[in-house]
């Protein structure tokens, strides 16, 4: 993805995957000539040095074994037994650093029953917590408030000692994207890649006023165990992290399986890991898997937005130096990234990086470390697209993973994380916050994520698109009853109308190109009932949406009678004022690709436009005449922004980056030359045959008959490189 | 199509009369139009038309065979099926002409040709990119001087193709790749055109390679490009004209035991020749093998046996292109779908597109339809067959006829009844049936026939690469097995896309600076996979 210089044209027709043979397991040669741009080496299962890959027994956490679904850990639970066994619920529990009561003693009476009703119940673990945020009493509390509301497996909501833990966040909507899904090529003059300070403009203005407003640099915190050897913004957030971190463990359970198939041989053991990655439950459970396995991590965030604080307390708290919280500037972001790798006797041997900031940091600042590097894993394209211009240059003294290109990442991450969130966005944005009561929560199989409802300032619980449209059935409650009543409800600053399940049926929506993110978002809105045009530049993927019955058109063909507007092309102004001009009343308008270049929101900055911010997030584009656009997260990232992404999907890609790093790190010298090489088959296909048991699926083996007449192993790769998908 | 009832041959003078009408409607038969012949009477074999196109999934083979598994295939079942011919006579015996005195060809008979000059125009209606390739290099010739020697089915798609090649100024000479699978009328239309075609249903083995042996050892005429589907051709000409092998300018082959050949050959460093691997190509794979069989499961079945869908449970063997198409038409109309798979990728995006992955083992009692499409073999054994319930249906996508374990079924206790063409019941002691389709050969193969959309675009891409190969530089290419270049593959899709009435957008200069692109492509980078 780079400007192909002349070669390419007429007769270049060798394939680095054409002259290998399909079943033999070769080490290419890096096949390309001079002339091309980038070189791509594939390295065949013959050099996985994970030798042991294959043979993994895997067995899924049993219920028994698993934490519980949602809430306190055994550890939370514990704490929340008062030492003595009964007696005083303002007493702070061990092991953990208690903030000092708030105010008035607003617990319940019950708080010590609770904890005395808890305690025998171990085995009875809690359903679900939440925050009590509906009692009467504590409406004003609500940030203080550090209640929780268990409801035991018999239905009866009980609330925990309000003391044991306080939790604070801040209010604003968490932004976060676990992966760019589509990036558009940057130059590369720039020294930080736009990914780090994407949506900088407008969560600024949505940001209330947070926690306080000392920057953590200037703050001196100790862990529990005493330690300093991190930056976070409130240690203190660590217990409600660490619950976000055991709900994304439910979800990811290839991690999880790795943790314990390696843990006796410690894979890692003596890698020192600098990462500079998206700071989120679910790359903390991938951080601490690398610890796991024996590494030692030092992590910054990638992002200066997308950190979850209460995460990276958690980290934290564990041991983790970690340098990150949400609303960096951007001197604080190399301030992080430094203090990750200048430290006095400690040097990184691996990198783990998203944008290639914290590649290009060590390159330019250390360049002695750089050269005793071991490996570099690399997820993003930006960071990628970064690499392969060192290698060619020459500069690339150190191999490289190049994991965006793997199989697992671009037809599963990219596909369905896409198909998932971008319902997920819209219902998010559009329905508005639906909360659920906990019996509605027992009743539903699905995930449960976590979403910050900015203007009610509160947590709530919120399910995924796949719940969320089942619920749109249910009618709304009187205005006063009580939240925990079992059924659904909507939140009152919902200014579109609220919608029906038909939402999505009948509405006719162009999607702007037909890549793996764009063709998720099509079979998605199809199977809503939507009419789904698709435009393109490139005629092969033309080629598919026309023969997935999607008709293939021009915007300016379709755009004033399409009711939603989505652009996943990594293209910069796609949606021009002009059609923004054409479009019709009510009109929504938003970007699924990386970039926030798709859609010219510049242009809409003009004196006879007027803004009106809706909502967090949804802002109403007004012309003078009346007519309004809905603009989405101002043309960033949808399910940046607007949701969040399936966790599941960032398990393969979590899993796959985790592998890479294990390959890298305990291959042989001179195994991997200084190039940038994309992972063995072998490797993605172990990564996928980890969550296979998720969805309870049984692969089938080969007879050594059938292998020997397919010319395959029996273990795999069962496919030559350049197999399609 | 449908087959009206078999009538006698024309008298005499109604045949000049037509062979003036064939004159004329061979001036015109380059254009799309449909020509003015008068009806003819049409005779011809009343067994159903089995061919394949391209082999959806070929296992792969040893080397050991003389001749690929594909050409002979479906032998046993074809000749119990077969009434008489027309007559008895082999072709080789005969002496034809055609209308212009010609008769350098041989096809079972020459006065078909009216009829297949129809069945080809029926092909053109939907090859539009075909036929606008030959409009838009008409005029420039690129294939001029090009001697090719071809060995593909011959049905009137491929006959469109043939035609194209002559029309961008080759010369071709043409036999069949599979003993089954020609269709005589479109033979002699091609011969009645003048183009050198070698080929009937019904060879033998012998005939076979009599045929590829006329094409290729000619006096006075020696190929310099070679279109193969199956590497049988090549395997000729390496092995009985060496010097001719050396003299070609390129090999353009399809099908996957082709190119598995020719890998083999590139590898022992005996490929002296440069060639394309079009069975690889995005355009192959994504369209041909996905949408051919998502479309042409349904039609076999259907036609077979008039099954209903809705509700019916069926296990799909295999998530590969083809069991990708074969799942989501299934689902489409209502069925219950199971999928095995050994390979954990595949696997894990049949998961998350919504289908249970089971063992074999584990629905093979409560199914209704067992389709097996993974290119392996003795995927069904005689174990699941004695599982199965009544009346469960079996058939096989895949293209090789070793999925499904057929011979373990001709056992004596088991009674075997031939319900209709392509359909036996295998009759257990019990009473208990099975339904198996075509004795396990392709199904499309037998008993449906594939969408000529999709052949289009292969059979562009194979002209395509036929063009690159004769015009490339010398040096360009060396002596190994290619892959189209990604311009190519795109601008074979784009010359479908007006039949869908697709409106391809542009990027502006700006945009095209922005992304690192040539605005005319290739858009997407070698391990792009779509």
């Amino acid at each position: 993805m780079e400007g192909r210089s002349g070669g390419m044209g007429e007769g270049r027709g060798r394939e680095v995957g054409g002259g290998a043979e399909p079943e033999l397991e070769l080490e290419s040669e890096p096949a390309v000539a001079a002339e091309a741009v980038m070189s791509v080496q594939v390295v065949s299962a013959a050099a996985a040095a994970a030798a042991k890959v294959p043979e993994v027994e895997l067995k899924d956490l049993s219920p028994s074994e698993a934490e519980p679904q949602l809430g306190l850990s055994a550890a939370a639970v514990g704490a929340m037994v008062p030492a003595a066994g009964g007696g005083d619920p303002e007493a702070p529990a061990p092991a953990a650093e208690r903030p000092p009561a708030p105010g008035p003693g607003s617990g319940p009476a019950a708080a010590a029953a609770a904890a005395a009703a808890l305690s025998p119940a171990a085995g009875k673990v809690p359903q679900a917590s939440a925050m009590k945020r509906s009692d009467p009493h504590h409406q004003h509390q609500r940030h203080r408030d550090g209640g929780e509301a268990l409801v035991s497996p018999d239905g009866t909501v009980t609330e925990a000692p309000r003391t044991v833990k306080k939790i604070q966040f801040a209010d604003q909507k968490q932004e976060f994207n676990k992966r760019p899904t589509k990036i558009g090529r940057r130059s590369l003059s720039r020294s930080i890649s736009q990914s780090s300070t994407d949506s900088y403009s407008s969560a600024a203005s949505y940001t209330d006023s947070s926690d306080d407003e000392t920057s953590p640099r200037d703050k001196q915190q100790k862990n529990s165990k005493g330690s300093s050897d991190f930056c976070v913004k409130n240690i203190k957030q660590a217990e409600f992290g660490r619950r976000e971190i055991e709900i994304a463990e439910q979800e990811m359970p290839a991690l999880m399986a790795l943790r314990k198939r390696a843990q006796g041989e410690k894979p890692l053991a003596g890698a020192k890991i600098v990462g500079c990655t998206h700071i989120t439950a679910q790359t903390a459970v991938l951080m601490e898997t690398l610890g796991a396995l024996g590494a030692q991590c030092r992590w910054a965030a990638c992002n200066i937005y997308s950190t979850l604080n209460e995460v990276a307390a958690a980290l934290a708290e564990s041991g983790f130096p970690v340098f990150a919280w949400k609303g960096e500037s951007e001197d604080d972001f190399w301030w992080c990234i430094d203090r990750c790798v200048n430290v006095e006797g400690w040097q990184p041997n691996m990198i783990l990086d998203d944008g290639g900031d914290l590649t290009h940091w060590i390159y330019k600042k250390y360049p002695n470390m750089f050269k005793k590097i071991k490996g570099i894993v690399e997820e993003s394209v930006t960071g990628v697209h970064r690499l392969y211009q060192l290698s060619k240059a020459g500069k690339l003294c150190v191999p490289a993973m190049n994991v965006n290109d793997s199989v697992t990442k671009q037809k599963f991450d990219n596909l369905y994380c896409c198909r998932e969130s971008i319902l997920d966005g819209f219902f998010h944005e559009t329905l508005g916050t639906v909360k659920i009561s906990f019996p509605e929560i027992q009743a539903q199989r699905g995930r449960i994520c976590l979403r910050r409802n900015q203007a009610q300032q509160t947590r709530s619980w919120v399910v995924s698109a796949s719940i969320k449209a089942a619920l749109c059935r249910i009618a709304p409650r009187a205005p006063g009853a009580s939240p925990w009543d079992p059924v659904a409800s909507v939140t009152p600053l919902n200014v579109l109308k609220r919608t029906t399940d038909m939402m999505f049926g009948g509405k006719q929506v162009v999607v702007c190109g037909y890549g793996e993110v764009g063709k998720g978002c099509c079979a998605a809105l199809k199977a809503m009932g939507s009419i789904v045009y698709v435009t393109e530049i490139d005629p092969i993927c033309a080629l598919q949406a026309c023969m997935d019955g999607f008709r293939l058109v021009k915007l300016n063909e379709v755009i004033r009678q399409v009711d939603i507007v989505i652009t996943c092309t990594g293209n910069k102004n796609v949606v021009t004022r002009e059609h923004l001009d054409r479009m019709k009343n009510s009109c929504i308008v938003c970007n699924m690709g990386h970039s926030n270049t798709e859609i010219d929101v510049a242009s809409l900055r003009t004196p006879e436009l007027t803004w009106e911010r809706v909502r967090s997030q949804v802002d109403h584009v007004i012309w003078p005449d009346g007519k309004r656009i809905v603009l989405l997260a101002e043309g960033r990232l949808l399910n940046l922004s607007c949701s969040t992404v399936p966790t599941f999907v960032l398990s393969i890609t979590a899993t796959t980056q985790a592998l890479a790093l294990i390959e890298l790190y305990n291959a042989p010298e001179g195994r991997y030359k200084q190039d940038v090489y994309l992972l063995p088959k072998k490797m993605d296909e172990y990564v996928a045959s980890l969550h296979l048991p998720t969805f309870d699926a049984h692969l089938t083996e080969l007879t050594d008959e059938q292998a020997k007449y397919l010319g395959l192993n029996k273990n795999g790769p069962f496919k030559p490189n350049y197999y399609r998908y | 199509m449908s087959m009206p009832d078999a009538m006698p041959l024309p008298g005499v003078g109604e045949e000049l009369k037509q062979a003036k009408e064939i004159e004329d409607a061979e001036k015109y038969s380059f254009m799309a139009t449909v020509t003015k012949a008068p009806k003819k009477q049409i005779q011809f074999a009343d067994d159903m038309q089995e061919f394949t196109k391209f082999p959806t999934k070929t296992g792969r083979r040893s080397l050991s065979r003389s001749i690929s598994q594909s050409s002979t295939d479906s032998y046993s079942s074809a000749a119990s099926y077969t009434d008489s011919s027309d007559d008895e006579v082999s072709p080789r015996e005969k002496q034809q002409t055609n209308s212009k005195g010609s008769s350098n060809f041989c096809v079972k008979n020459i006065k078909q040709a009216e009829f297949g000059r129809r069945e080809i125009e029926i092909a053109e209606q939907d090859m539009s990119a075909l036929i606008s390739l030959r409009k838009r290099a008409q005029g420039e010739k690129p294939l001029a001087g090009a001697k090719i020697v071809g060995c593909t089915h011959i049905t009137a798609q491929t006959a469109v193709l043939i035609e194209t090649l002559c029309a961008l100024g080759a010369q071709c000479r043409w036999s069949a790749c599979n003993i089954y699978s020609t269709q005589n009328e479109v033979a002699a239309a091609l011969a009645e055109a003048g183009v050198a075609v070698f080929a009937w249903k019904g060879e033998s083995e012998d005939d076979f390679w009599w045929c590829i042996d006329r094409c290729v050892n000619m006096d006075g005429w020696q190929a310099n490009m070679i279109l193969d589907d199956g590497g049988d051709l090549t395997h000729w000409v390496y092995k009985k004209y060496p010097n001719v092998f050396k003299k070609i300018r390129g090999i353009v082959e399809e099908s996957v035991t082709g190119v598995h050949r020719l890998y083999q050959l590139s590898k022992a460093g005996k490929l002296c020749v440069p060639a394309m691997n079009v069975n690889d190509s995005v355009t192959k794979q994504k369209f041909d093998n996905l949408y051919c069989c998502r479309e042409s499961i349904l039609d076999g079945l259907k036609r077979t046996t008039d099954v209903m869908f809705g509700g019916k449970q069926v296990v799909v063997c295999g998530y590969g292109e083809v069991g990708k198409g074969c799942c989501a038409a299934l689902k489409a109309l209502g069925a219950i779908v199971y999928i095995t798979e050994i390979d954990p990728i595949c696997a894990l995006q049949a998961c998350m597109d919504g289908f249970r992955v089971v063992k074999l083992n584990e629905v093979i009692r409560q199914v209704d339809v067992v389709i097996t499409c993974t290119g392996n073999k003795n995927v069904v054994t005689r174990e699941h067959l004695d599982r199965m319930k009544n009346s469960c249906i079996v058939c096989n996508m895949g293209h090789s006829n070793t999925e499904i374990d057929v011979t373990s079924l001709r056992t004596p206790e088991l009674t075997w009844e031939r319900v209709r063409s392509q359909v036996d019941h295998v009759i257990w002691p019990d009473g208990k049936r099975v339904v198996l389709l075509a004795e396990g050969r392709l199904l499309n193969l037998s008993c449906s026939t594939v969408p000529t959309f999709v052949l289009s675009i292969t059979a562009t891409t194979q002209a395509l690469a036929l063009i690159e190969l004769y015009n490339a530089p010398e040096g360009r290419y060396k002596q190994d097995v290619y892959l189209l270049p990604k311009k190519m593959d795109e601008y074979v899709a784009s010359l479908h896309l007006p039949s869908f009435d697709a409106h391809l957008t542009e990027l502006t200069d700006d945009q095209a600076k922005y992304l690192g692109l040539n605005k005319n492509g290739p858009f997407k980078p070698n391990y792009y996979r779509y």
